[in-house]
């Protein structure tokens, strides 16, 4: 073999060996999910491809846990991971799979409800991919991705994305975000599909109250609050009352805009007859004006430029050097979808639900989210 | 079909790119070519 083949042969080698190394990881991305204990209290684990068969074998199927109490009463809906880089409300689905028993009524939990969005990073937001929850056992990790549907799965966008049915235009990369594509479309797009299976199994598991989760970055105004369908608004309002006279927890509470569509507080509520709700935490890690990204980020919330903007007054949230611990944010959502269990239960009586051994916002900040994480097996 | 399209584009550059490495004769230009080469395998592999 001559020189200037060999010297070939070894770049297209030295080529090859670095695309396997950037492949195996970029698989493990693609592929690798996070282990769920099945807690006592989980009687059924179903997928949303059980419900709407197009998604099986897709990388957007997800695992349904169904936790049912032994005396008949209503249902709740709770998602999480709409949008996968807002992780306290995957926390708290977790808590509740791993720890939650529930006396009377069905709860159904998905927490990673866009499981594509989970395979991405934002793209120039130099996202980490993981993070690591502390236990006293060790510690757990989670995924950590993007707002939207990985490309990979759903291409290309369209200059403007036209929401079904209510025709409403919205910027063409929203057509991958779950929270613009309800009620979904059963021949839509791969996000549209996600969005149509969740109304089937809202639809067949016969779901009176649905709460998704959700986190926002300190500038946005819609933040450490309670969106509500006209529909809900008065569960909204005992739920507000409630955590703030018996946990301290400072909450708003806002009506879903009517005639901005395509969000499950909106789309929901209208195409089902289940009464849908939204809750935000303040979740620093999405907001611009944030300095270094990483893990220490995600967990603790505290970023020195965000301090800044909160002594300058550009906050919507009270913000101080303790930063937004994903201690304090888990445990003002499990405290919400509580308060909202409790006052939908109040409200219809012959749907109660009750839910026991769930933490409460006081407890979780005193033990830490990984107290209530269970070691998985293996 | 558009995703057919685009793998097959996807293809078409990553044969012209290996093509150019093949015909190349400096080294610079060699490293250039294959180290190009490697997203657009990895896009058709569908694994970034």
């Amino acid at each position: 073999m001559s020189n200037k083949w060999l010297r070939k042969t070894l770049i297209i080698l030295l080529s090859v060996i670095m695309m396997v190394i950037a492949g195996r990881e970029f698989l493990i991305w693609l592929n690798e999910k996070e282990p769920i204990v099945e807690g006592p209290g989980v009687t059924r684990v179903a997928k949303l491809s059980d419900y709407f068969a197009d998604l099986k074998g897709t990388a957007l199927d997800t695992n349904i846990y169904i936790l049912e109490g032994e005396e008949d009463g209503g249902a709740v809906m709770v998602t999480a991971g709409v949008h996968t880089n807002e992780l306290s409300g995957v926390m708290t689905n977790v808590i509740l799979i791993e720890n939650a028993h529930v006396e009377k009524g069905k709860v159904i939990l998905i927490p990673f409800a866009n499981n594509s969005a989970f395979t991405a990073g934002h793209p120039g937001e130099a996202y980490p991919m993981r993070y690591h929850i502390k236990t006293d056992w060790g510690s757990r990790w989670f995924r950590f991705g993007d707002r939207y549907t990985n490309p990979i799965h759903q291409w290309p966008d369209p200059e403007v994305y036209v929401h079904y049915p209510s025709g409403q235009s919205l910027s063409g990369f929203d057509i991958r975000n779950l929270n613009r594509t309800f009620p979904g479309k059963a021949d839509g797009t791969i996000t549209e599909k996600v969005g149509h299976a969740i109304m089937q199994v809202i639809e067949k598991e016969n779901v009176d109250l649905f709460i998704d989760l959700h986190e926002a970055e300190p500038m946005y105004p819609v933040i450490n609050t309670i969106v509500a369908n006209q529909k809900a608004m008065d569960i909204a309002v005992i739920a507000e009352m409630n955590l703030s006279a018996f946990e301290g927890i400072k909450i708003g509470k806002e009506i879903s805009p009517e005639n901005l569509h395509g969000l499950t507080h909106r789309e929901v509520g209208d195409h089902s007859r289940a009464l849908s709700l939204l809750a935000e935490t303040c979740d620093p890690i999405q907001d611009p004006l944030r300095g270094r990204t990483d893990e220490a980020l995600i967990i603790t919330g505290k970023d020195e430029f965000i301090l800044k903007a909160a002594k300058l007054g550009l906050l919507y949230v009270p913000f101080d050097e303790t930063g937004s611990h994903i201690d304090v944010r888990t445990g003002r959502h499990t405290s919400t979808v509580l308060e909202i269990i409790s006052a939908f239960s109040e409200l219809y009586p012959d749907k109660e639900i009750i839910v026991s051994d769930a933490p409460r916002y006081a407890e979780i900040i005193e033990k830490g989210v990984g107290y209530f994480l269970l070691k998985p097996r293996g | 079909m558009v995703t057919l399209i685009y793998y097959l584009f996807c293809a078409f550059v990553a044969i012209l790119l290996l093509w150019n490495f093949v015909e190349e004769e400096n080294l610079y230009n060699e490293i250039l070519y294959a180290f190009v080469l490697m997203p657009f395998i990895l896009r058709i592999l569908r694994i970034y």
